[in-house]
């Protein structure tokens, strides 16, 4: 488990974190357990180091207090290039949280060579399982997958004590026969007017 | 066909301001690979169009591409050789205007170096600056 060491913060306010982001700093908060929230500051590159890692669970050490901490959330920017603010919760090791988890597929279904199609309808998926155990993401073997052959939420292998948030029975990915679709580019497209007002002549 | 509101309230709009960054549509939800806005601009309904049929056509009909933006403001301008006065124009063309960070496409179902291609084929097609972005899974 990664360690993240972080300092109370007293500041707040656009100006106040606009200049600790500019000193390499994040700022963030800790919440949970229905304790009061205390708001602090990581290092911005250690940060992104245990995201990239797609670590959620973390020590983060406290002006020598060390705890374990679950991240909950990251705020980015509009263009989804930098972190501006994080957000962590006080957890037990046992306690069950609500993660999406990135769903992988392996193989490639018997059904595309008898030319099938295969249709994923979810790249998630929201598990709710023990912190300890939350999975980088879930791996799904498809390819077993026939022409007409489907597989649902339930189907998913999840980490020991993982529970589907939803309808286990919903299906997310299948192998269908293609439909042909009309050729759009070729088909004649007649211009349609936009239905205007003729204005009245005074 | 270009994409234009069913129905509208106003006929013609004044031509406002458009400034500052998106708001929302910010980021990819609907496939696995996006195509974002880098600029202020406006985006018209033919140009959309043109696009999709872009992108659509080097996919070759494999995968999904979504359009993320819709074109609900009319513009007016007036006949060539016309006076000024007389009232305003009459609408030539719906445009979507949009902010740097707004997620203009999406492309799902494909492979990254061919959504890439897609992406590189449409881009050319828009009036404004754009890159290829991901869909962010988990944090």
């Amino acid at each position: 488990m990664a360690t993240l060491k972080a300092t109370k913060r007293t500041e707040s306010g656009t100006n106040a974190v606009r200049r600790l982001r500019k000193e390499g700093l994040l700022p963030a908060v800790i919440y949970g357990h229905k304790k009061e929230p205390i708001s602090v500051t990581v290092n911005y590159k250690e940060f992104i180091a245990i995201i990239r890692h797609h670590e959620r669970l973390i020590q983060m050490e406290i002006e020598g207090d060390v705890q374990d901490v679950f991240i909950k959330d990251a705020q980015y920017d509009v263009l989804g290039d930098n972190i501006l603010h994080a957000d962590f919760e006080w957890v037990d090791l046992d306690e069950l949280v609500k993660v999406g988890v990135e769903i992988k597929l392996r193989g490639t279904p018997v059904g595309l060579s008898v030319g099938g199609a295969l249709r994923v309808r979810a790249e998630d998926i929201e598990i709710e399982v023990p912190v300890k155990n939350i999975p980088e993401s879930v791996m799904v073997d498809v390819s077993g997958l026939g022409i007409g052959d489907k597989l649902t939420y339930g189907d998913i292998p999840l980490p020991e004590g993982g529970k589907i948030i939803g309808d286990p029975t919903k299906t997310f990915a299948s192998v269908e026969v293609p439909v042909e679709m009309p050729d759009e580019e070729e088909a004649p497209v007649a211009e349609e007017a936009p239905a205007e007002e003729t204005p009245s002549e005074e | 066909m270009p994409l234009m509101p069913k129905r509208y309230k106003y006929r013609k709009w004044q031509r406002g301001k458009n400034r500052g960054m998106a708001k929302g549509g910010n980021y990819v939800c609907y496939g696995e690979y996006g195509l974002q806005c880098l600029e202020l601009g406006h985006i018209t309904a033919r140009q959309i169009e043109a696009g999709r049929v872009a992108a659509t056509q080097f996919l070759r009909r494999e995968g999904k591409v979504y359009i993320r933006i819709f074109p609900h403001k009319p513009v007016t301008s007036k006949p060539l050789e016309v006076r000024m006065g007389k009232g305003k124009g009459e609408v030539s063309r719906w445009v979507a205007p949009v902010q740097p960070g707004r997620v203009l496409y999406e492309i799902g179902g494909v492979p990254e170096d061919l959504a890439k291609g897609a992406f590189q084929r449409l881009a050319h097609k828009m009036p404004v600056r754009c890159r290829m972005i991901y869909r962010r899974h988990g944090l």
